[in-house]
Formats: C-alpha cells, structure tokens, sequence
C-alpha cells in the first residue's frame, strides 16, 4: 500500500513537472488511496486511518512542492477521504459496486480541481476549458480504478 | 457507531485541524520556505529526468517553431529579392530604353514587296547615314526588325516578322528568356519557354542578351493568350508586337558615331 501511494504521488509529481500545471495535474494520489480503502474487503479500520494519515503526509508534500503553504491540500484530501468513506459507509455491503466507487471517485476529483483554481486565480473565461479539462482526465481515471475494483471485487467473490 | 469507527472520525478531525492549524501559522512564519526549499531540493533527484524531458520538449518546440519562422522569413525575403530583381530590371531595361531611343533619326520605307512583305524592307537612309549591319530599326518605340545589308544611300531591314530572324528575349515580368520568331505571315512566337511559369497575357517583351549594336532591353510587344505547345514540351506563346507592321510607312534608327561604329 505504502508503495502504491508513494508511487501514485511522485507520478502526479512528475506529471505536475512535466505540464507545470499542478492545476490541471489529475489527484492520482487521492484516487489511488480511495481505491485502497474501497477496495479493503476485510475493513480493517487501523487500515483506513494508516491510509487516512498517509494522504495527509502526501497533501502536507504537495503543497510543500507546489504550494508553499502547508496545510491546503492536506485539508482537501483529508477532508475528501472522509466524506468519500462516509458515503460509501452509508451503502450496505451489496451495494459497494463498480458504479458506487466510479461516482464516488469522479465527484472526488472536484474539491482539489476547484482548490486550485482558487488558488491559481484562474479568470473567469477559463473556467469551462479548465473543467472540461479536468473531466477529460478525472473520467477516465475514476473508470480505470473503477474497473480494478470490479476485478478484485469478482477475484474475491469467485 | 463503533469504537473503532469513532477513533477513525478523532483520526480524521486530528488530521484536518493540524490541516488548519498549519495553514493558519505557515503565513505568519518563514520557516517553512526553508522546509519548501529542503523538499524541492530533495525532490529534484527523482523529478530530474522529467526536468530534462521537459527541457528537451521545450527545446525541441523552440527550435522547430524557429525553424519555421526562419523558412517563412526566407520565403518571404525571396518574394522580396524576386520583386527587387524584377524592379531593378524593370529600372536597366527603362534607362537602356530611354539610352536607344534618344536621338533616333527617321527613315522613310522605300521598298516593300510582296513577295517578301513580312520579311524584308528597304528604307531610305544607309551608310552615309550612320548606319551598320544589326543596328536596331524601331516604330512607335518598339522594335521592328534590323540591318541586314547596308548600301550608301539605304539599307535593308529585316523585320521581326520574318521566319529567318531569331532573337533572344525576356519576358520582363518573370525574367524568363526564349526566342522570338516570325512565321513569314505577319505573326511572332516567343518560343523555347518552359511550361507553368507562371506568364500570362499582356506581360511585356523585350530583347535579351542580343549583343552592342541590338542591347537587351528593347520593347518588342506584349504576350497574346494563344500559345501551343511543342513535341519536346516547350512553349510557343504569340506575341502581339508594339508596332504596327501593316503601317510600315517610315522607321526609326540610332545613328552609329565614333567609337561604337
């Protein structure tokens, strides 16, 4: 897990270095510990709050890196993960589908895409291409882990 | 709710006050820039070979974006080049105009047969005149034939019309060369002209390259549209001459002096 959330931060990093954009740098990081929490069938709650204080160190990094003020978007992934894991908690076990985890994580791309547009003082006239953007990576992105934790969901049901 | 869910919730709660509590001292204090600089410098070892392709993309942009502001100059200096070459001849054709047709003396058409009526005339003016064999004959400005025999008191002129004459000339609007040459029936062929240069009706011919006493530079006429094409691929294109041919009543020449004679 440590190594799949490191790894997930340093290629949202690289991907930050090679577009210098960290604005429209999809949060592979979040999406990569979302997926982790959803897709732990045991529900080892010592797990989520390792995952819970993992995503805090990488949004303190981020903002470190990219911010210079710490504490952003620490604040917006901690925050995100536990609305994300209060939502999925909400849903009985048949219910933790494909399409509950696709949701969930498309919407959880919002809160970070809106932070740095307040942060980077995106003007107005930009914002529908920034969106649109952000929808061209969170999409597919939110589909792809989606569709991991359909295979792991059919690996343990089989 | 669980124990363990609620110490999850005390987890989460922690971790978004430590969120706040660091966002609201970072500002007041400078310290963290030295942690920034500490993380960036520590950073830059893994993110070095997305730097250098980074560098290399910008690079390689910049230099083909300047290579094709270069090309664009380049083509654009040519059409400049092109249109100044075409200008400054425009500008030596003039001044060898204005040099030839200063000072003509006119000679009356003394002869003109049937027989050879696009090919030869006998005019009225000969060696004690100044004239010598090739010197240009000229009406309304424009070339009409040269010297071909001179006698004491006249001259023969063989006129552009003629099927045996054949000189050199440019068209001086794209600087290309070729011949013209009658066809003994009262029309002239500029001849030898490649195909798609680009020469349209109305652009002006004049001589090329002839040699001292027949200059480059002298008016002949303009392109017709009626042009025909050769088995070897080159173009025939009429031309409609300057002067009138039919009204052939008098002509004008230079009279050669001094050293050029």
């Amino acid at each position: 897990m440590i190594f799949n959330s490191v790894l997930s931060w340093y290629i949202q990093d690289i991907l930050a270095v090679l577009t210098f954009d960290a604005l429209l740098v999809p949060d592979i990081f979040l999406l990569c510990i979302l997926y982790n929490k959803f897709s732990d069938f045991s529900r080892d709650q010592g797990y989520e709050i390792l995952l819970l204080w993992v995503l805090f160190l990488g949004g303190i990094l981020w903002d470190l890196r990219w911010i210079e003020i710490p504490g952003i978007y620490a604040f917006v992934y901690t925050g995100t993960f536990l609305c994300a894991t209060w939502i999925w908690s909400l849903f009985p076990e048949s219910g933790h589908t494909a399409i509950i985890v696709y949701i969930i994580l498309w919407i959880s791309q919002l809160p970070g895409f809106f932070t740095g547009l307040f942060l980077w003082n995106v003007e107005a006239e930009h914002y529908l291409r920034s969106m649109l953007i952000c929808q061209a990576y969170s999409i597919p992105l939110a589909a792809v882990f989606s569709l991991l934790y359909a295979r792991k969901l059919k690996l343990k049901n089989a | 709710m669980d124990n363990q869910s609620t110490f999850k919730w005390v987890h989460g709660v922690v971790a978004l006050s430590v969120s706040l509590v660091l966002l609201g001292i970072a500002p007041r204090t400078e310290s963290h820039f030295y942690i920034t600089n500490f993380i960036c410098n520590i950073l830059y070892i893994p993110e070095y070979p997305a730097l250098v392709s980074r560098h290399t993309a910008l690079d390689f942009s910049g230099w083909y974006s300047d290579k094709n502001s270069l090309i664009t100059r380049i083509n654009g200096l040519t059409r400049e080049n092109e249109k100044l070459r075409m200008l400054n001849a425009e500008i030596v054709t003039q001044k060898i105009l204005i040099d030839e047709t200063r000072d003509l003396e006119s000679a009356k058409v003394i002869l003109r047969a049937p027989t050879v009526w696009w090919n030869e005339i006998r005019i009225n003016a000969g060696k004690k005149d100044g004239l010598t064999v090739g010197g240009a004959v000229f009406k309304e400005g424009y070339l009409v034939g040269r010297i071909s025999f001179v006698e004491e008191d006249s001259a023969r002129v063989e006129l552009i019309t003629s099927s045996s004459l054949m000189l050199p000339a440019v068209v001086e609007e794209t600087r290309d060369i070729g011949v013209i040459c009658g066809d003994g029936e009262g029309n002239v062929w500029l001849q030898f002209i490649p195909e798609n240069r680009g020469i349209e009706r109305e652009m002006n011919i004049s001589t090329a390259l002839v040699g001292d006493k027949l200059p480059s530079g002298l008016r002949i006429g303009k392109i017709s549209e009626e042009s025909s094409i050769s088995p070897n691929g080159f173009h025939s294109i009429r031309i409609n001459i300057g002067a009138d041919m039919s009204r052939l009543y008098s002509v004008d020449y230079k009279k050669i002096t001094g050293r050029r004679r």
